[in-house]
């Protein structure tokens, strides 16, 4: 049979040094991301120029999601930890950045500190606050296995979520508008929604290239050696519990980072961030999008706001829908769009 | 010269006991074979020279280091590396990628996180130097599930050998193989126990008997017998407990 791992010597030197461009069938799949990537780009001037420029926000939404569904996916898919518990980071970075953001209007001072709706300051505090929370969260879940694994996610989940729901200077339950806040990032003013959505975009594709280059570099390797036998890994020598961790702390970053550019787009702060339902939505992107292959999270944002488009005008109930979609991908299709669309290739190295 | 053994080994599941005041030895350059009847806890004591299990009381010595308290990570990286009776590779890998992983575990860390593991030529060699070594050299872009029965033994072998050990725990490394690729995979142990200390748990008795220079068998967990092949055969306790007609003379 052909061998896409023993491409020649010579032409590991003509390749693109990136590293991205890949061999044998991973090709396939960067090619969809690359596609993929490039509609969603053009998509906003086309609904603008179509006259629904209403839409614009829904497609930013499909990146800010979309984002947090490909990190969710980067652990699912290929370090397979099934979190149920992803709406915790979405919720703490919509906190981070929505609480200094209120400070900023309000003119109070949060732990001493001044706020700020600057995103170039709230984005980056949230990631961070994401990656510190994704240790302590992951350092505990990750010593138990399976299910319970899915449970002590969901565990946490709650409690943040119920944390939130109790700070009553943000509102509480109902939680509290931010809409007198700007969209500055840097010197760039982002209240128009073409502008804003550009920016969310670049971010969307910074991180669908780190993470594509993650899955394949050594660090990634070693995840996807823990999803297939962790017993095994650690009889070759490798601590798994680091690598594990260390993985799920890089996804509860970029996820709380999308949590972040979530609030600065609907200027809404509330718990309903991290509420747990939203978790489930995270993980219904990642299915329908098809598990383990990174740009699937985003396709399956797509699927899942373009099915709400389409039949709220049919009805309110359109989760119906949904559900009925979900139940054709996982039964006819349970790699998901991507791996229809790629039929039986395989999405990495 | 590398010398595994341990001392006074005990481990009870329970009420249980699996392992019963073992003392074992094995030296570079010669192959031991641990035998006895299934339930014998051969598979639990080599579980404790691994690392995987931690015995109740005894110790496991590594030369004179002693590596009780090690976890099985840290033994593989002092030079103890293992196989699996029931094939334990990366299935959705292919083969030179099970070993470059397993090469890449030699690393101090696997925190690299941008270039591509495709793109170490030294460890792709290396790879394709284990792969050769076991025979495999011509399937290693085949994905390892779709190998034969006998080819992903193979494959655990280069796995196992990647850590570049000074001792092998082999738990039945010829299951299920057809005779002729078992007598291939017994040449290759017997070639590798050259240089590396093997502790073979088999219970194709015929192999047992040809490559092992030392035999100990196990029953209820404690040792009835150690020996070269030709004592073990006359053991008359062995044979009343063990091998009845097995083994001809």
């Amino acid at each position: 049979m052909s061998d896409p791992q023993t491409a020649p010597a010579s032409r590991e030197r003509t390749g693109i040094r990136l590293g991205l461009w890949a061999r044998g069938p991973s090709r396939w799949h960067i090619a969809l991301t690359v596609v993929f990537l490039a509609l969603l780009s053009v998509a906003p001037l086309w609904v603008e120029a179509s006259g629904r420029g209403y839409l614009v926000t829904v497609l930013t939404r499909v990146v800010i999601f979309g984002l947090a569904a490909m990190s969710l996916d980067f652990v699912m898919g290929y370090g397979g930890m099934v979190s149920l518990g992803h709406a915790t980071f979405l919720g703490a970075g919509a906190y981070t950045a929505g609480a200094l953001t209120y400070h900023s209007l309000d003119g109070s001072r949060l732990l001493g500190i001044p706020g700020t709706d600057q995103a170039l300051v709230t984005w980056p505090l949230a990631t961070v606050v994401g990656a510190l929370l994704g240790l302590v969260i992951g350092g505990l879940s990750l010593r138990t296995k399976g299910v319970y694994f899915i449970m002590a996610t969901l565990a946490f989940n709650q409690m943040i979520y119920f944390l939130f729901n109790a700070l009553e200077i943000y509102g509480g339950d109902d939680g509290v508008g931010l809409f007198a806040a700007s969209r500055a990032i840097g010197p760039l003013d982002a209240s128009d929604d073409i502008v804003f959505f550009y920016v969310c975009f670049a971010v969307l594709v910074v991180f669908t290239v780190i993470l594509n280059l993650v899955v394949r570099a050594p660090f990634g390797r070693v995840v996807r050696g823990c999803r297939s036998n962790m017993a095994r890994m650690a009889a070759l020598g490798y601590q798994t519990y680091r690598y594990r961790l260390a993985a799920f702390a890089l996804s509860a970053a970029i996820t709380s980072l999308a949590g972040a550019m979530a609030v600065t787009e609907s200027q809404f702060l509330s718990p309903s961030f991290a509420e747990w339902t939203e978790s489930g939505e995270l993980l219904i992107m990642v299915i329908v999008g098809g598990l383990g292959s990174l740009i699937g999270g985003v396709i399956g944002a797509g699927a899942l706001f373009l099915l709400e488009e389409l039949s709220i005008d049919i009805t309110d109930n359109w989760q119906f829908f949904v559900g009925i979609g979900l139940l054709a991908i996982v039964l006819g299709a349970p790699r998901g769009l991507t791996g229809t669309l790629l039929g039986g290739r395989r999405s990495h190295d | 010269m590398t010398e595994l053994s341990c001392r006074g080994l005990q481990k009870a599941f329970g009420g249980l006991v699996v392992t019963d005041d073992l003392a074992l030895s094995v030296a570079s350059g010669e192959i031991h074979a641990l035998i006895g009847p299934n339930g014998a806890g051969k598979t639990t004591a080599l579980a404790q020279l691994s690392g995987e299990l931690r015995p109740d009381a005894g110790t496991v010595w590594l030369d004179d280091a002693d590596i009780t308290e090690l976890s099985l990570p840290q033994r593989v990286h002092a030079g103890v590396a293992r196989s699996y009776q029931i094939s334990s590779v990366f299935r959705d890998f292919t083969a030179r990628e099970n070993v470059e992983l397993a090469l890449q575990a030699m690393d101090r860390h696997s925190f690299r996180f941008f270039r591509p593991a495709a793109r170490n030529a030294a460890r792709a060699e290396r790879a394709g130097g284990l792969l050769d070594a076991v025979g495999l050299g011509e399937v290693a872009g085949s994905s390892a599930h779709r190998l034969s029965h006998g080819q992903t033994r193979q494959l655990e072998i280069a796995m196992a050998m990647a850590s570049d050990p000074q001792v092998l725990l082999l738990d039945e490394p010829m299951a299920g193989m057809a005779p002729d690729e078992a007598t291939r995979l017994a040449e290759l142990i017997r070639s590798l126990a050259e240089t590396v200390a093997v502790l073979l748990v088999e219970h194709d008795m015929d192999v047992v008997f040809s490559v092992a220079d030392r035999i100990s068998v196990l029953h209820q967990g404690s040792l009835i017998a150690s020996g070269d092949p030709d004592q073990i055969r006359a053991d008359p306790d062995v044979h009343r407990l063990y091998l009845r007609d097995d083994v001809e003379s």
